[in-house]
């Protein structure tokens, strides 16, 4: 980041190769729709590029481009936020992260958790993605998003409780 | 989840693997001794598996279009060498005009809802100050700007409660039994006088023995309560506060300064105590002359103790005697006030108050 900094166009690329797939899938989570995923984070590499005149490096690096890409996704989604389940298969095909693609039936598994976080509102939804699949502490989820700690706490807890009961098991 | 000791995220934290050793063991401890979370976590299982079935299904990078566009765009910002604040993210973005009109507007729809907001805090902020206000300077409110309210509504706050009265701080003064009663009046009497001062509804006399009043509630005995009533009703009193006119007013502040500078007994003395509950307004005047007598230059001081004896005519024809000089006169009023010729003295006594 710090030849980033210093507008090193390498630097940026290898920077982007190393945390493109986390914010593409976080994107692609949040959203429900791959296309609409690769144009927000595009946008929020490209603001990465531009502020990183500005960064100083306090926090890890992924805190600082996980709150670019969480005010990215918070603008979209405040204006629209997609109807639950309506492109998994269109994520599924999307280029994974590595490996193969993955099978039909873990794609059906998949599909109950997808329309059930489609049905979360966008805010206890982000919380629950960065959490399971992000692995954040939940400090870290805090400073991303700007809450409380404790209000992450009580978001994740309600996403769980609801997450329990929308997934058939 | 389950009895109810248990978070729902702890659960699930577990169940995916997340928690550290520690609060780990804490989770398993408790899901191997109660059996509802024990049910339950079997549940969690389950659900974590298909977490997982989704994390991976999901864990894409995005195609190499989107790759090579990202490259570009900011291959682009890196290569410009004047970026504009405002523009330079759509641009370096390639995103379209139509686009960026429809960004802007939605920004400019924000920034508005955003001054709303703050003008609503704003709004929402003054009229808490001002129920603040009114709750807690209520009474000053009530004292300082509705006295020319309640005359030109004819209403009377007093009768709502809302301010004290007249009638009601006397009252109160006759019942006084203790220290703790009398100083309790002087925040009443202190109402009454911040209304007088500002509505002008009463006169200067009404204002100095509402001042008498204050003094006598702060620095009084309980014994005292009596003249405290008596200035309180004079003071509206019409017919009282009429009488109580040119030197009488001045006298009638002496003994209120008197009093004020701590010297109670001297004041007290000045109004006759001793026949105040009869007429205390005749009594106090007497007195109040038999002070000025007292303090009044040259021969005066001989006869303070003959003036401060007599009945509220004859103190007030001696007092006037000594004022404007003629000592002679005033040993002739004094004279002949207890059982002398009252006839000439009473008649000069009539002419002196005709002449007010």
């Amino acid at each position: 980041m710090v030849l980033v900094r210093t507008r090193d166009y390498h630097a940026f690329v290898t920077l982007f190769d190393r945390y493109r797939a986390g914010v593409v899938s976080h994107a692609a989570r949040m959203t429900g729709d791959t296309e609409e995923a690769e144009t927000l984070a595009r946008d929020a590499f490209v603001e990465v590029s531009r502020r990183a005149s500005s960064y100083k490096p306090k926090a890890p690096f992924k805190l600082w481009l996980m709150k670019i890409v969480h005010d990215f996704i918070s603008d979209r989604l405040a204006k629209h936020d997609p109807a639950p389940g309506s492109d998994l298969d269109g994520l599924a095909g999307a280029e994974p992260a590595s490996g193969d693609p993955p099978p039909p039936a873990q794609i059906k598994q998949a599909r109950p958790v997808f329309e059930a976080l489609g049905r979360l509102k966008p805010a206890y939804r982000e919380v629950a993605c960065f959490r399971i699949f992000e692995r954040m502490a939940y400090e870290d989820i805090a400073t991303v998003t700007g809450e409380k700690v404790k209000t992450v706490l009580r978001r994740m807890n309600y996403a769980v409780e609801h997450l329990r009961k929308d997934i058939p098991i | 989840m389950g009895c109810g000791k248990l978070e729902w995220s702890d659960a699930l934290d577990h169940a995916l693997g997340l928690l550290e050793e520690g609060p780990d063991a804490k989770v398993r401890e408790h899901i191997a001794s109660c059996e509802a979370c024990r049910s339950d976590s079997g549940e969690f299982l389950v659900l974590a598996d298909a977490l997982r079935a989704y994390g991976e299904v999901t864990s894409v990078k995005g195609r190499e279009g989107f790759a090579d566009r990202t490259r570009s765009a900011v291959r682009s910002a890196f290569g410009s060498t004047r970026i504009q604040a405002q523009t330079a993210a759509w641009r370096v973005a390639n995103t379209g005009e139509s686009q960026r009109l429809r960004r802007a507007q939605l920004r400019k729809r924000g920034n508005l809802a955003k001054a709303l907001r703050k003008v609503a805090a704003i709004a929402g902020a003054v009229v808490a100050f001002v129920v603040l206000f009114c709750v807690f300077f209520g009474a000053a409110v009530v004292d300082r700007y509705c006295g020319s309210l309640e005359s030109s509504l004819g209403i009377d706050l007093a009768a709502w409660g809302l301010r004290p009265s007249f009638g009601d701080v006397a009252e109160r003064a006759d019942a006084v039994a203790a220290a703790d009663d009398l100083r309790a009046l002087a925040r009443p009497v202190e109402r009454l006088l911040a209304r007088e001062f500002v509505s002008g509804t009463r006169t200067a006399e009404s204002i100095v023995l509402l001042e008498l009043a204050l003094a006598v509630a702060s620095q009084g005995a309980p014994s005292d309560a009596r003249i405290l009533a008596a200035a309180v009703r004079a003071a509206d009193d019409r017919e009282g506060r009429a009488a109580l006119a040119g030197p009488h007013a001045l006298l009638a502040r002496k003994a209120r300064d008197l009093w004020r500078s701590g010297d109670p007994e001297k004041a007290k003395e000045a109004l006759l105590l001793s026949t105040l509950e009869d007429s205390p307004l005749a009594d106090y005047y007497s007195g109040v002359i038999a002070v000025a007598a007292r303090d009044a230059a040259g021969g005066a001081a001989k006869l303070e103790a003959a003036a401060a004896k007599l009945p509220m005519v004859w103190a007030d024809l001696a007092w006037r005697r000594i004022r404007s000089g003629d000592m002679r006169g005033a040993r002739v009023a004094v004279a002949k006030a207890p059982g002398g010729d009252l006839k000439e003295a009473l008649r000069e006594s009539v002419n002196a108050a005709s002449t007010k």
